[in-house]
């Protein structure tokens, strides 16, 4: 199960002259963890869409990826 | 001794990278990895909310991990990179090595997010002629209010400048179907700051929104 503890931000908001929020400003430690949030919950995206990927190890892989750099060069 | 599998969307992503930063994956990956404890190495970072999936930091890039305990299984899944950002004002030029350097990025899944600073048409004016160098025949197209780029994170449902309200649009090039230049002649580094911009720009309103769904967009894509 996946599962999230919340996050708290101090958050300060800026308006304009008619008090209409138009921006926020959060501590820069703050920022860090959301970004830190975002930045897993994208990796991980990533690597769900390669569960069914075959996989190699050992000299295999190593032939497999010599092959890929040999032709990415040549491309 | 656990062992060390890599999916084949890994090792082509890692063939792809540029020399420097495959040179120092590639130590990571097929030698440290597979030492008799890996786990001593220092580099596996848990990412919290995911059981068993870890990341490797390599300067901008990320090594996402998945660790099998029940077959004791390293499964080195994906190498992404994360975002280059472009802005400035007045007119440039890039080198011809600079032009290889950013074609090669963004062709092999780096992401390229430019903005005019204040808006400024000389340097958006200098960046459209260095993509047209960089891309010969490709033209940045308008993305359209409908594309996911303004709804990943929040719903945008218009896009207009600060002062003059002015309409604007977010430009892209596209490679393989995703893109990966993002460009806009307006900029998008407004802070709203009281007195605000120095040089009376009027960049886009709503940047930091449009930053958060650029960032997110380019992250899930």
């Amino acid at each position: 199960m996946v599962y999230f503890n919340m996050l708290e931000i101090h958050k300060r908001i800026v308006v304009d002259e008619n008090q209409k929020p138009v921006a926020v400003q959060i501590p820069f430690d703050e920022f860090q963890r959301i970004e830190e949030v975002i930045e897993n919950f994208g990796l991980a995206k990533l690597m769900v869409e390669t569960e069914d990927d075959e996989r190699l190890s050992g000299d295999a892989a190593k032939d497999y990826y010599e092959t890929l750099k040999a032709s990415d060069v040549a491309g | 001794m656990w062992r060390v599998e890599y999916t084949k969307r890994f090792l082509k992503e890692l063939a792809s990278l540029p020399k420097d930063v495959q040179q120092r994956a590639e130590m990571i990956v097929f030698r440290e990895l597979n030492s008799t404890n890996p786990f001593g190495l220092g580099y596996f970072e848990k990412m919290t909310g995911y059981p068993e999936k870890c990341k490797i930091r390599l300067g901008d890039y990320r090594i996402g991990i998945t660790m099998d305990k029940k077959t004791q299984t390293i499964i080195c899944q994906r190498i992404a990179h994360r975002r280059a950002v472009m802005t400035g004002e007045g007119g440039f030029t890039l080198t011809p090595n600079e032009r290889l350097q950013l074609r090669y990025y963004v062709t092999h899944g780096g992401f390229l997010l430019a903005s005019a600073g204040c808006s400024d048409p000389n340097w958006a004016r200098s960046f459209r002629l260095e993509m047209d160098r960089i891309f010969p025949g490709q033209k940045m197209k308008v993305i359209p209010l409908s594309h996911a780029i303004y709804r990943t994170v929040y719903n945008i449902k218009f896009v207009a400048t600060t002062h003059d309200r002015r309409g604007a649009e977010l430009e892209g090039l596209t490679h393989n179907g995703k893109i990966v230049v993002l460009f806009s002649r307006d900029g998008l580094n407004e802070s709203h700051a009281k007195n605000c911009c120095c040089c009376g720009g009027d960049e886009l309103d709503q940047a930091e929104y449009i930053n958060v769904n650029v960032l997110a967009y380019t992250l899930l894509h």
